[in-house]
């Protein structure tokens, strides 16, 4: 479906997991889109390189949303490796539309439109970002 | 009496400022919208896209507007509205809220020098059609807020030179209270979002008459995607600033009473006290520990109104 703001995307917007912000974290990371003013603010606890529990406060565009809806199905036992990886496959997709996923991962696939529309990419890339934010600031 | 709503008051748009539409402009905002109701939001979006190329009409930016809301695309939202506000026939409190610029909507009695500043689920049909006998007009029930268009706007930080010698009131509620109301009278008990989308069970995978957890959970989403719930639940803030001091009387909705005495001791005219809402309004039923995304949303109206509530 070549449709950015299709049914698909527009239903993760309402099933973003973990909105509950965590308590005590060992890391909290706040980041805003500049293109857009998407800002998502994320806690995590880290034990041995994997994401034990996850909050997060999504206050982003319907693509954001939905990115940050993918990505909260998966925090949860995430490690940093597999993070970079995703990342990365991710980063290409919204650059050259090319899909590249483990199955796991296979929802990302639906934000492949949005090569088309650089003022969003700000936005569908905060997730990880975030992540990779909370790796280095809990690392050994 | 001679109250009027008319009155030549600053800052307001005048309608010969306003660039009227063409029959053609006018034809394809309603296909636009058309399409946007027929949750075909992709055909609208570039039915608009091609009606901006060949025309700079505001009501095609408002709608430009309210597309960037369904994207959730607040900051271009705001931009847009921002450049238009002042070309805007009657903007909705979502306009306003958005455009941000210290300015908000009253409803004036000139005669009596009064100025009130309605909010959506505290008292404001009550207090509406209290305004309506001291005009001496019929007052007009639920069916009051079909006026939206009487109401002036007023630049809060400059009321006190505007509008001197005015009696400026507002009627403030606890926000999880105005959201309970919301929720319970009008999605539930009146099925506003069902009715107003010709009966549907879902618009754009949101279901009309959600339950509670869910609504309360996609509260981000729904006001995005339905302008009544964003309407309904402004944050006080963005509706009446955060200066409760530029405000002659403010007060919790159980203090309506003291204010229904202070404008007929005011203007002379009894005003008996209404009770326009229905009882499923007036109830309160269990309030839910809110998600922190709603916590959020309300932080600051607790911060700068909670001494009132």
């Amino acid at each position: 479906m070549s449709e950015l703001y299709n049914t698909d995307i527009l239903r993760l917007t309402t099933r973003i997991p973990h909105q509950t912000r965590l308590e005590a974290p060992d890391a909290t990371v706040v980041k805003t889109s500049r293109i857009c003013g998407s800002r998502l603010t994320a806690d995590a606890v880290v034990q041995k390189g994997v994401i034990t529990a996850f909050g997060q406060e999504v206050k982003a565009c319907a693509l954001g949303q939905a990115a940050a809806a993918i990505v909260g199905e998966h925090a949860i036992g995430l490690t940093e490796s597999e993070l970079v990886d995703i990342a990365d496959r991710f980063r290409t997709m919204v650059k050259t539309g090319d899909t590249d996923f483990p199955e796991k991962w296979s929802k990302l696939t639906l934000l492949a439109p949005v090569k088309d529309h650089p003022g969003r990419h700000g936005s569908v890339m905060l997730p990880f970002e975030v992540l990779e934010q909370v790796f280095l600031d809990t690392a050994d | 009496m001679g109250t009027t709503d008319q009155i030549s008051a600053p800052k307001q748009v005048k309608a010969n400022d306003r660039v009227k539409a063409t029959d053609r402009e006018k034809a394809l905002a309603v296909e636009i919208l058309q399409h946007f109701r027929d949750q075909k939001y992709e055909q609208a979006k570039a039915l608009l896209a091609q009606a901006l190329k060949s025309s700079e009409h505001p009501r095609f930016k408002r709608i430009q507007a309210r597309f960037d809301l369904f994207e959730g695309c607040e900051a271009d939202a705001s931009k847009t509205i921002k450049n238009i506000l002042p070309q805007i026939w009657n903007p909705g409190s979502w306009e306003l809220a958005l455009a941000d610029n210290g300015f908000s909507r009253a409803r004036l009695l000139q005669d009596q020098k009064i100025l009130y500043f309605p909010l959506r689920k505290c008292g404001s049909t009550s207090l509406l059609n209290m305004m309506k006998t001291l005009a001496g007009e019929d007052m007009r029930g639920e069916h009051i807020h079909q006026e939206d268009h009487k109401r002036v706007s007023i630049n809060l930080d400059k009321m006190g030179t505007d509008y001197p010698g005015y009696f400026a009131c507002t009627v403030v509620r606890d926000p999880v209270g105005r959201l309970m109301s919301f929720f319970h009278g009008n999605i539930i008990g009146r099925e506003h979002l069902k009715q107003e989308y010709d009966g549907l069970t879902e618009f754009y995978d949101l279901p009309t008459k959600p339950g509670l957890d869910y609504f309360l959970e996609n509260l981000a989403r729904y006001r995005q995607v339905f302008i009544s719930v964003r309407d309904h639940t402004e944050p006080l803030v963005t509706s009446i600033g955060t200066k409760p001091e530029v405000f002659d009387w403010i007060g919790g909705l159980s203090k309506i009473a003291d204010l229904a005495a202070t404008l007929s001791a005011r203007s002379g005219i009894d005003l008996p006290l209404l009770q326009e809402m229905e009882s499923v309004e007036n109830s309160t039923p269990p309030q839910p520990e809110m998600p922190d995304a709603v916590q959020s949303l309300y932080a600051a109206d607790h911060k700068v109104y909670s001494a009132f509530f």
